[in-house]
């Protein structure tokens, strides 16, 4: 039997020169209990628009498990983009240094999370928190 | 050009034997568009969910004019649960529970075939749903 675990997450975004008023939005998520997760960082070894590998088995999680993922890339142009397919379509786009976080509608048939990057070989840092299917 | 701070701490204890994780990232991000809005999702079915972005109004970098699009997720909501549905066909791809939110960089690839696969369409476990979102470019 898995132990349950804890994992908090903090997104924050703040500007002073975007809109008349500061933006200041500062959410905390306690994404406690969970039973799986960690992060790992790996190469991306398909090209985007010619191939893609997978990254996270849907059939491994529940709905509403939390993924993120980092682009560590310092490559700015293209070349360096990690792209992320689910639903059979590329929906994020991480260029050098982007982040995302999202709960994940896992579980359903054909929306695993998919990776390929602007060049064979990219690394991508990912994690998958949440609870068996 | 304005600057949006981008923050993501992620921690969690027990999660292996040996150390805690905890991982933060700090991104600024160049933008010169974008706020936050809040919006209230009646549509509680797949087949009803409502448009609240759309792929063809943003350009997407590497295009002439374009720029990358970061798109923020927030459900207002204490009870509801808001799915989002970002890639046509009938799943949807994240689900928000009751307070859970989302940011990413959003591909807004607009093309002549699929002119609205990429949009961002969401319904509601209920009716009266509030959705806190936001756009930025």
């Amino acid at each position: 039997m898995a132990i349950p675990f804890a994992v908090n997450v903090n997104i924050t975004l703040e500007s002073t020169d975007l809109t008349t008023d500061a933006l200041s939005i500062v959410n905390y998520m306690d994404m406690s209990p969970i039973t799986m997760g960690g992060v790992l960082r790996r190469m991306a070894l398909k090209v985007t628009g010619v191939d893609h590998e997978e990254l996270a088995e849907e059939n491994h999680f529940s709905e509403g498990a939390i993924v993120y993922v980092y682009n560590p890339s310092s490559d700015t142009a293209a070349t360096g983009n990690i792209s992320l397919e689910i639903g059979g379509k590329i929906i994020m786009v991480l260029g050098a240094g982007d982040w995302a976080l999202f709960p994940w509608s896992a579980g359903q048939s054909g929306d695993d999370i998919n990776v390929s990057g602007g060049t064979a070989g990219n690394l991508v840092e990912y994690g998958v928190f949440g609870k068996p299917a | 050009m304005a600057t949006l701070k981008s923050k993501l701490v992620v921690g969690s204890q027990y999660v292996t034997s040996v150390v805690d994780l905890i991982t933060t990232i700090n991104k600024d991000l160049t933008v010169t568009e974008g706020g936050v809005l809040v919006t209230e999702i009646d549509a509680i079915t797949e087949g009803t969910a409502v448009t609240i972005l759309t792929a063809c109004d943003y350009v997407a970098e590497g295009v002439e004019g374009g720029a990358k699009v970061y798109v923020y997720l927030k459900n207002k909501h204490a009870t509801n649960t808001l799915k989002f549905k970002m890639a046509g066909g009938t799943d949807h791809q994240i689900t928000l529970t009751a307070g859970q939110s989302a940011f990413f960089p959003w591909n807004v690839v607009c093309t002549e075939e699929d002119p609205t696969d990429l949009d961002i369409k969401v319904f509601a476990s209920a009716a009266d749903t509030i959705l806190e979102y936001g756009v930025f470019h």
